[in-house]
């Protein structure tokens, strides 16, 4: 069984863009860079390279 | 704030899997129609919230350590290079990524670029598709091994717990949600054929819980589709009363007449007229935590009209889901709408959701938006029509805020756009992206490979037109030709003129486009298939287009990220 979830948990109002404002400016000096290797990325390319799902 | 989750009389469900981007138009609609007739109402977007249910950190960790479990047990027959993947121990940097990510696609951080967090909610999203392989979830589409197209298919897999992550969602969300809002009616949205599996399961899940809530279904495939869902069928058990065309004052009727309607086989429903559109109040969102959704900023749907004003396209069934031909509303009343919802919901992106925005109507708008001072962004799909040659109406257009437009070019081949009855003149289409391009509005071309009569000289014209025009064009999608199902061409044997075939494939009663075979030396089917790809990788490397449809390129484009927008097709 997964970890008990609630719906009201992600349909909560997210805080007003003033505060989501001053969060970014939190985040500035903290860039992160994502490093892959690069068979991890030939998988990751080959498996949604294929991803050709249409919604309509 | 949390959502009321009181009692109310009715609930209006929009169900996974669409692009979760914004709010979809038709449950905010209904919703605030039905209160405006004194019916309390709650609207969930179970689409967001299931993405956001499956992109969480505890969700993830516990799929990638399911997968590894899987293999252990030698569980998967074959460790393909997809387990391979989400098994990976790379995968752990992924996870702590999570949430950080999320928070970039859903502008509110910017610490790793958009790419970035588009690869990691991706590799996320695998992670938990394979802990119930081998069903896969993008953030644009859903696959299972059972088929959308068949009914069967579909009934079958609302009792395969190992694959339908669905079950498994709702089991945690609706119990709660059915015993606190305690509706009389539930009614489900189904737009997409991605939300068919998730919305019968969403039916089973209410039914075992409470068989005495009414369950409606409708929505634009509901409607494609009325034949079958209002006739005794292999899924009826799951739903009370199927809707087709506009709901607005079938819900309202259904709900007022206390389900009178009812009868085993769900047919015989006799309703009122539609409702005149002037007097449907503005989309009511204020039960959506709109920054949930994956999108930089808010964008929030809106309509100048209903049915496409042209609505002549042979090979185009998108119309067939009104109840009446085409109807516009005043340029007055749209705006004032903008100019509401975007002070209610501190939005200033807005997407027309409209089939084709009439020219004219989109001339009023701008004109009134510039009166009026309103500093909003717009996009919308229209054709290419001659108004876009006025240099003078293009500029309006962008200072009345259009930022992007989406065109149905399909085709560089004068008599393919002849045969497909398109109305528009392939000469004029360079002029028309080349002021819209000059006055600011960037624009998506669509083109369709494998039309009836299509040969390799015609496929070679629309290759021309791009090359030629490629430094105009911001956004590009190729496509196969489906022979849709409530089509001009399928219509009375007409068909028969394009010198093409349908193929009824057994089983599949719920498919929304057929198979055909071509009758003289045109392009076949799998021929189509094969150049629509080869032209993908010719011209998308060649050129760098993003391929990005039916979402939105709004936000993405008008920020000027260089990433590749969010709810690709690739």
């Amino acid at each position: 069984m997964r970890t008990r979830y609630n719906l009201e948990k992600t349909n909560n109002k997210s805080k007003d863009r003033d505060s989501k404002n001053l969060r970014n400016e939190e985040f500035v000096d903290r860039k992160i860079k994502l490093e892959l290797s690069e068979n991890f990325k030939k998988l990751y390319e080959k498996r949604h390279k294929e991803e050709t799902i249409k919604l309509l | 704030m949390i959502i009321n989750f009181s009692k109310k009389d009715c609930l209006i469900i929009f169900p996974p899997v669409f692009y979760p981007h914004m709010p979809y138009f038709a449950p905010a609609s209904l919703t605030s129609f039905l209160r405006s007739k004194g019916i309390s109402v709650l609207q969930a977007d179970l689409n967001v919230d299931f993405y956001n249910y499956c992109l969480q950190e505890k969700i993830v960790t516990s799929a990638y350590y399911e997968i590894i479990e899987k293999i252990r047990g030698s569980e998967f027959s074959d460790v393909s290079d997809r387990v391979k993947l989400t098994s990976s121990p790379e995968m752990m940097s992924i996870i702590e990524l999570l949430s950080i990510a999320k928070e970039v696609i859903q502008g509110k951080s910017d610490r790793i670029p958009l790419s970035d967090a588009k690869t990691v909610i991706d590799l996320s999203l695998d992670i938990v598709s394979d802990s119930f392989y081998p069903l896969e979830i993008f953030l644009s589409g859903l696959k299972l091994s059972y088929s959308d197209r068949s009914s069967k298919e579909i009934y079958k897999s609302l009792f395969d717990t190992n694959q339908n992550i669905f079950l498994e969602y709702y089991s945690y969300v609706i119990p709660d949600l059915i015993h606190n809002v305690n509706p009389k009616m539930i009614c489900i949205s189904i737009t997409a054929p991605t939300q068919l599996i998730p919305a019968f399961s969403l039916c089973k899940t209410i039914r075992s819980l409470n068989n005495k809530i009414k369950i409606v279904i409708g929505g634009n495939v509901v409607t494609r589709l009325k034949e079958f869902f209002n006739s005794k069928n292999i899924l009826s058990e799951f739903y009370d009363f199927a809707i087709s065309g506009e709901g607005e004052l079938k819900l309202y009727e259904l709900y007022e007449k206390n389900f009178v309607y009812n009868n085993e086989n769900k047919i015989n429903i006799d309703f009122e007229p539609p409702t005149d559109i002037s007097l449907i109040p503005a989309p009511d969102f204020s039960d959506l935590a709109l920054d949930n959704y994956f999108d930089l900023e808010r964008i929030l749907p809106i309509y100048a009209s209903r049915r496409c004003y042209w609505d002549k396209c042979s090979f185009c069934d998108i119309p067939f889901g009104y109840d009446q031909g085409h109807r516009a509303r005043k340029a007055s009343d749209i705006v004032n709408e903008i100019e509401y919802l975007s002070k209610k919901y501190s939005v200033r992106n807005f997407k027309f959701v409209d089939d084709a925005l009439p020219p004219k109507l989109a001339y009023e708008v701008s004109s009134l938006i510039i009166k009026k001072q309103l500093k909003i962004n717009w996009e919308a799909y229209v054709i290419l029509a001659k108004e876009f040659l006025d240099e003078d109406y293009c500029n309006t257009l962008s200072d009345g805020g259009c930022r992007w437009l989406y065109f149905g070019f399909e085709s560089g081949d004068k008599n393919i756009i002849k045969g497909m009855k398109k109305g528009h003149n392939v000469l004029n289409t360079q002029n028309v992206i080349r002021n819209t391009s000059a006055a600011g509005i960037k624009n998506h071309l669509w083109i369709i490979v494998g039309f009836p009569g299509e040969k390799i000289e015609s496929v070679n014209n629309s290759i021309k037109f791009v090359e030629e025009n490629h430094q105009y064009i911001d956004s590009l999608e190729i496509n196969q030709f489906a022979l849709t199902k409530h089509a001009a061409i399928m219509k009375n044997s007409e068909w028969m003129k394009y010198k093409i075939k349908p193929i009824l494939n057994e089983g599949e009663d719920l498919a929304l486009f057929n198979d055909y075979e071509t009758l003289d030396d045109s392009i076949t089917q799998d021929e189509a298939k094969g150049i629509v790809i080869q032209l993908r990788e010719y011209l998308f490397s060649k050129f760098g287009f993003s391929n990005v449809v039916r979402s939105s390129n709004l936000v993405t484009k008008t920020k000027n990220v260089t990433e590749p927008a969010l709810m690709e097709e690739i």
